[in-house]
């Protein structure tokens, strides 16, 4: 049996170990609600936006010269993965990983966040290039992984570009999620998906039979919305994988704490056990001893 | 980021790249481009006004949807804050103008939108005020 001295010596150690996670989970609570926040309120200006790039037809789009429109062979597909800078953070690095693992075709791979850098080029994946952004998820931020990644579409290095990312569904639910950014064509069957993968209800867009008018014209509006879009498409994707991150390393050290308040408690029933039994042992030698001497 | 304002109007009046267009009930279902400048919106006898940056006009089915990238309400202009964007705004584009090769234009027009977004801020703030 172990001395009292050894299991107190666990309990302190157990405890300390409680009070840093305990820490930790405080600290990514307050950045997962600002996190949690920012992808709420962001969803809808995406909507929007995909509402308006709805409302234009096949012709039209196919009458735009923007290489976003463009149709052409798919040599590379470029995808844009992103994970987390710094570990604890539960499973959700894995899982994202493990949809990567399963692409298939000719993927040339960009990445944000040290850890989705560390996997790619761990897997002997060609890496393309990696991105960081900081917890604050400014918008300024987000303008040289927009560049880059348009930079690379319009040069043809890359000829789709799709993101990986750990989509935030609430604090204990995040999935992989893959989608197809550019290019822009056949949207109306993209606008169907990402409706159904955002559970958007149909009846909250306005539909409108009449001929509806463009101004100035449809060529400009196209112009300034495909880059708006593909630019916020870009910002809500990476605002929802970091309220994933603050979210799973939120639970991921309250389960710490949890386990580890367990074992203290453990630990304390084995201390007292130990204290007990020494206790017990020592009576009986004393009322052996009595026993001898009385005899 | 987020949605700023969901509310009833009987009419409302927006920049566009065109000019000021004022929506009435059973407008054509309309898209522009919205510029910075003054959004008024009329119910009753109750005139609110908005100041807002570029961004997306969509008018369907009585529906108006102004998508933009930043709103403020006029009464909650701050001219002092805004003196201070508009100059810094205005002091990094002479220091983009000074290093010609460096010139981003993208990073240019953003400037320049930036500041015609803090000039209709002010112009809105002015008229409010007589």
């Amino acid at each position: 049996m172990k001395g009292a001295k050894e299991v107190k010596r666990r309990i302190r150690a157990v405890a300390n170990t409680a009070q840093i996670t305990w820490a930790m989970q405080l600290v990514a609570s307050t950045k997962m609600q600002k996190a949690q926040n920012l992808a709420t309120r962001g969803r809808p200006y995406c909507f929007r936006l995909a509402e308006l790039l709805h409302c234009f037809s096949e012709e039209d789009l196919k009458k735009v010269h923007h290489p976003f429109f463009k149709k052409r062979e798919l040599v590379h597909r470029g995808i844009l993965l992103a994970g987390t800078d710094r570990g604890l953070c539960g499973s959700m690095n894995a899982n994202v990983f493990r949809e990567a693992d399963a692409m298939e075709g000719n993927v040339r791979w960009m990445t944000v966040g040290k850890k989705a850098t560390q996997y790619v080029s761990r897997s002997g994946k060609e890496l393309l290039a990696s991105f960081h952004i900081s917890d604050r998820m400014d918008f300024s931020e987000l303008k040289p992984i927009a560049k880059g990644l348009s930079q690379a579409y319009t040069e043809g290095i890359i000829d789709t570009v799709e993101v990986l990312f750990p989509k935030f569904i609430n604090t204990l639910l995040q999935t992989p999620i893959l989608r197809r950014i550019l290019p822009m064509r056949e949207f109306q069957a993209e606008f169907e998906a990402m409706l159904q993968q955002e559970h958007v209800r149909r009846e909250d867009f306005q539909v409108d039979l009449r001929e509806m008018i463009f101004e100035p014209s449809v060529l400009e509006l196209l112009e300034e919305l495909s880059l708006a879009f593909f630019q916020y498409q870009l910002y809500q994707v990476l605002l929802e994988a970091k309220a994933s991150e603050q979210s799973s390393r939120m639970v991921a050290m309250k389960t710490a704490t949890d386990n580890a308040e367990a074992l203290s408690k453990e630990l304390n029933l084995e201390c007292n056990r130990v204290r007990q039994a020494a206790i017990t042992n020592e009576i009986v030698e004393l009322s052996m001893s009595n026993v001898g001497t009385e005899e | 980021m987020g949605v700023m304002l969901t509310s009833d109007v009987d009419a409302a009046v927006i920049p566009t790249s065109n000019g000021e267009v004022e929506i009435l009930p059973g407008h054509r279902p309309l898209m522009a481009l919205a510029v910075p400048g003054e959004l008024r919106l009329r119910r009753d006898d109750r005139v609110d006004a908005l100041v807002i940056d570029k961004g997306f006009l969509y008018v369907a089915n009585d529906h108006i949807v102004v998508t933009v990238e930043q709103a403020i309400s006029v009464k909650e202009v701050d001219i002092a804050a805004v003196e201070l964007a508009q100059k810094r705004a205005e002091e990094a584009l002479q220091a983009a103008a000074m290093e010609r090769e460096a010139l981003d234009p993208e990073e240019v027009k953003h400037l320049e939108a930036k500041i015609r977004y803090q000039l209709a801020q002010k112009s809105a703030k002015s008229q409010h005020r007589t």
